[in-house]
């Protein structure tokens, strides 16, 4: 018993290795931004939400995903971004945010890909992202492709 | 049996002759209790006690065989006191029979000096009996056999020599086949044999039967690993009796007494959930066959809605706990605050037996102690000896009521006005107009203190405002009632449970909010011209009277303009004692929703404790109407 829980304990760790250096990379005003994929738990299509009143604009509404409450944020209203019609590549991150699922309306959805620490950089002086300073863990560096990594918790918790 | 010197220990046969049969009679009842439910510990303790002395007194005047037996028999309940091992029906029976045989045994060694073969042969049996149902729960009881190639039995491990009843020693070198019953011998060897020629590496199981040197069968869990040593391989043979024992069914007991069953409150959240959607289900499957007329899909739906309620009846019975499980720990804390403030009091507990949702009554501990606290050091007086102050759950109508009450000063309105002033919680040309409740709600503001005495212990302003928050987060209100020099009441109360609520959802502009039913007093429609503007604030006549009135709308804070020709619906909340208008533009619907808890970003939007799920899938939030009060009027 103690050696299958310890292999449960090593595989899950493991894991977690893999894991922590792959990003969900979604599209956002002409660039690209990840999250840890290790904090995604599921992406849904844009559904009906109810908008909660005085509640401030970046706040889309409740939603209600399999019997749970879960609140949606919209990115590009989240750093005042030009607003964009949502179609039908816009979807919803089920980011796992204190113990909750809480949404993250998005542009577009485009892979996971593995970002290895010696590919992340610290954010050089870069226009767009000036709005989002403090909210940036590092830009993953790649092949003709720059992908803005995002701290979602502090995206999240900040008003 | 060993040959004993009568003559040592014979002026004391008789005392402990005397002595067994006074304590059998004391395991027999204990075990009658015990049968009745099977989740009590106190008679595992009192058999556990008993028969450790049994075993001493029988050492001491040489009756080893009682010894011995008494040794394995206090193990056994020791495991059970600790709930290592479940009670079966078969472990009462095991018990009885235990009792049976010391009986037996100490009768036979005092006749005669010896044990008849008769009563070994039990004793051999209760031992099986014992360590099969031990092998069952605990993985350190299992028994082990070692085969070799030619499955002949190597070794038996203690617990292996208890269940079959042979040692190891009388074991070894036969042939594993002797440890299962004849009917079954052919096809279990060969599963034993084919597992030896292809030497798996991974182990396997299944479920045999299993006889044991008495000729009793049981089913026992056979699992089968290879082990290499260093010259030759052994197989070993892992067994743990694997009887369906029977666990005595009475849910009644089981449900009155829950807080002694080690349920995970995570299963119990869980069934609460899948309750939940269920329900949410059945108000979407009534949405949708609303149009269609057919009478059979009609009766059906009832059935199916009666069972439903039935379910979700007893899931929420089974999270209830008696609010004794909080209420016990205060008889002590109110002795050491008397102490503290060198004051006498009498504290008396009432209702002890009314049960709460465990969740609810796990957030109910904190103001209780506040309010304790309270009344040991505003509302008795020194020289009251003693005082007394009285901790009281009770029923009333859909709702649990909490109070604590003492017989002491009573709280000084007029003073309470002058700190409230001082302090700037009401300004000083609205004091004298004041009306009593609403200085006494200020004791239940964050900051606000009554003592005397800035120095006093209790008197730092924190505390009382934590009773109406709780209450609040758990739906309920919390008030104060007082007399002058004759001791005041604290009352929360509570909804019964928190969960699941009769709400009414009401509409305004294009959303829908739902609103708790127990606060609401009446409803009524009402012509925009019913409203009047007094001093600048809008007021509806209700059976002349006045009360203060708000559109929801405009309480929070959305840009829906109501036009003057539109009627209106006005929620008349109970708050307190005072009435409330609340406006919206229609009602749609009453029912029992589960209030589903918001996650801590919608948290922060305070107009709201939680949401139910619409019957066609979409979310209603729950007004906070306390909070929203609060914020309008304070």
């Amino acid at each position: 018993m103690v050696q299958e829980s310890l292999r449960e304990a090593m595989h899950e760790d493991t894991e977690d290795e893999i894991e922590r250096d792959q990003y969900l990379v979604f599209s956002g005003q002409y660039q690209e931004f990840g999250i840890q994929a290790m904090r995604i738990q599921e992406i849904v299509p844009l559904s009906g939400m109810t908008k909660v009143p005085s509640a401030p604009p970046h706040i889309e509404g409740i939603l209600n995903l399999r019997g749970r409450l879960v609140s949606v944020i919209d990115f590009r209203k989240r750093f005042g971004f030009p607003p964009k019609d949502h179609d039908e590549d816009t979807r919803i991150i089920m980011v796992e945010h204190h113990g909750f699922p809480t949404g993250v309306i998005v542009d577009s959805v485009a892979e996971v890909i593995r970002i290895p620490d010696e590919k992340v950089q610290q954010l050089p002086e870069y226009s767009t992202v000036a709005v989002m300073e403090g909210y940036i863990t590092g830009v993953g560096m790649l092949d003709k492709r720059l992908v803005i990594l995002l701290d979602i918790d502090r995206i999240l918790s900040a008003n | 049996m060993p040959e004993r010197d009568k003559t040592d220990f014979s002026q004391f046969l008789g005392e402990y002759l005397a002595d067994v049969k006074e304590s059998f009679q004391i395991m027999s009842n204990a075990l009658f209790a015990l049968e009745k439910d099977y989740l009590l510990t106190e008679p595992l303790d009192e058999l556990f006690r008993e028969v450790h002395t049994l075993k001493s007194s029988s050492s001491m005047i040489g009756f080893s065989g009682v010894m011995q037996l008494a040794q394995v028999v206090e193990g056994f309940l020791d495991r059970l006191r600790k709930s290592e091992v479940r009670v079966y029906e078969e472990s009462i029976d095991i018990l009885f029979e235990a009792i049976a045989v010391f009986e037996k045994m100490a009768g036979e060694y005092a006749e005669s000096g010896a044990v008849s073969f008769e009563t070994e042969g039990r004793a051999g049996a209760l031992r099986r009996g014992i360590a099969r149902l031990e092998s069952r729960e605990m993985p350190a009881f299992q028994g082990i056999i070692a085969l070799n190639k030619e499955r002949h039995i190597e070794w038996l491990n203690p617990a292996a020599e208890r269940m079959f009843g042979y040692t190891s020693d009388a074991a070894r070198g036969r042939h594993v086949s002797m440890l299962i019953p004849e009917p079954n011998r052919g096809e279990v060897e060969q599963f034993l044999a084919e597992y030896v020629e292809k030497d798996e590496r991974e182990s396997i199981s299944r479920e045999v039967p299993g006889v044991s040197k008495d000729g009793s069968v049981f089913p026992m869990e056979l699992s089968l690993s290879g082990m290499n040593l260093p010259e030759r391989r052994l197989f070993l043979m892992i067994v743990r009796e694997a009887g369906e024992f029977k666990v005595k069914a009475e849910l009644t007991t089981a449900i009155e007494k829950i807080q002694t069953i080690r349920v995970g409150t995570d299963l119990l959240d869980n069934l609460f959930n899948l309750v939940g959607e269920l329900i949410i289900n059945k108000n979407r499957i009534d949405t949708l066959i609303a149009p269609i007329e057919k009478k059979e899909l009609k009766s059906a739906i009832a059935v199916l809605n009666r069972t439903i309620n039935a379910l979700q009846e007893n899931v929420s019975a089974s999270r209830m706990v008696p609010v004794d499980e909080i209420f016990r720990r205060f008889p002590r804390l109110v002795r050491d605050l008397a102490k503290n403030a060198g004051k006498e009091v009498e504290f008396i507990i009432k209702g002890g037996d009314i049960e709460l949702d465990k969740a609810m009554l796990d957030s109910l501990g904190e103001p209780i102690i506040h309010l304790l606290r309270n009344a040991v050091d505003h509302g008795i007086r020194e020289d009251q000896k003693p005082g007394a102050i009285r901790l009281t759950a009770k029923r009333a109508e859909n709702h649990i009521l909490i109070e604590v009450e003492d017989n002491g000063r009573g709280i000084d309105i007029g003073h309470m006005k002058e700190i409230a002033v001082k302090r700037g919680f009401i300004a000083p040309d609205a004091s004298p107009l004041m009306q009593d409740r609403d200085v006494l709600n200020l004791l239940f503001k964050p900051g606000f203190t009554s003592a005397e005495k800035v120095t006093d212990v209790s008197g730092r302003g924190v505390g009382l405002d934590v009773v109406k928050t709780v209450a609040g987060k758990l739906s309920g209100s919390a008030n104060v009632v007082t007399k002058k020099d004759e001791g005041s009441r604290f009352t929360m109360s509570l909804p019964l449970t928190t969960a699941i609520v009769q709400t009414l959802l009401v509409g305004v502009g294009e959303h829908i909010f739902a609103i708790p039913t127990d606060i609401i007093s009446e409803t009524l429609g009402i012509k925009r011209e019913e409203i009047k503007v007094v001093q600048d604030a809008q007021v509806l006549i209700l059976r002349d009277e006045a009360i203060p009135y708000f559109e929801l709308s405009e309480v929070l804070g959305m840009n829906h303009r109501t036009t003057s020709s539109e009627s209106r619906i006005a929620v008349i909340i109970a708050r307190g004692e005072r009435l409330i208008g609340v406006g919206v533009d229609s009602m749609i619907d009453q029912k029992e929703n589960i209030i589903k808890p918001l996650d801590p970003i919608a948290q922060q939007f305070r107009s709201f404790s939680g949401g139910t799920i619409l019957g066609d899938g979409s979310v209603a939030l729950m007004l906070d109407i306390p909070v929203l009060l609060e914020l309008k009027i304070g």
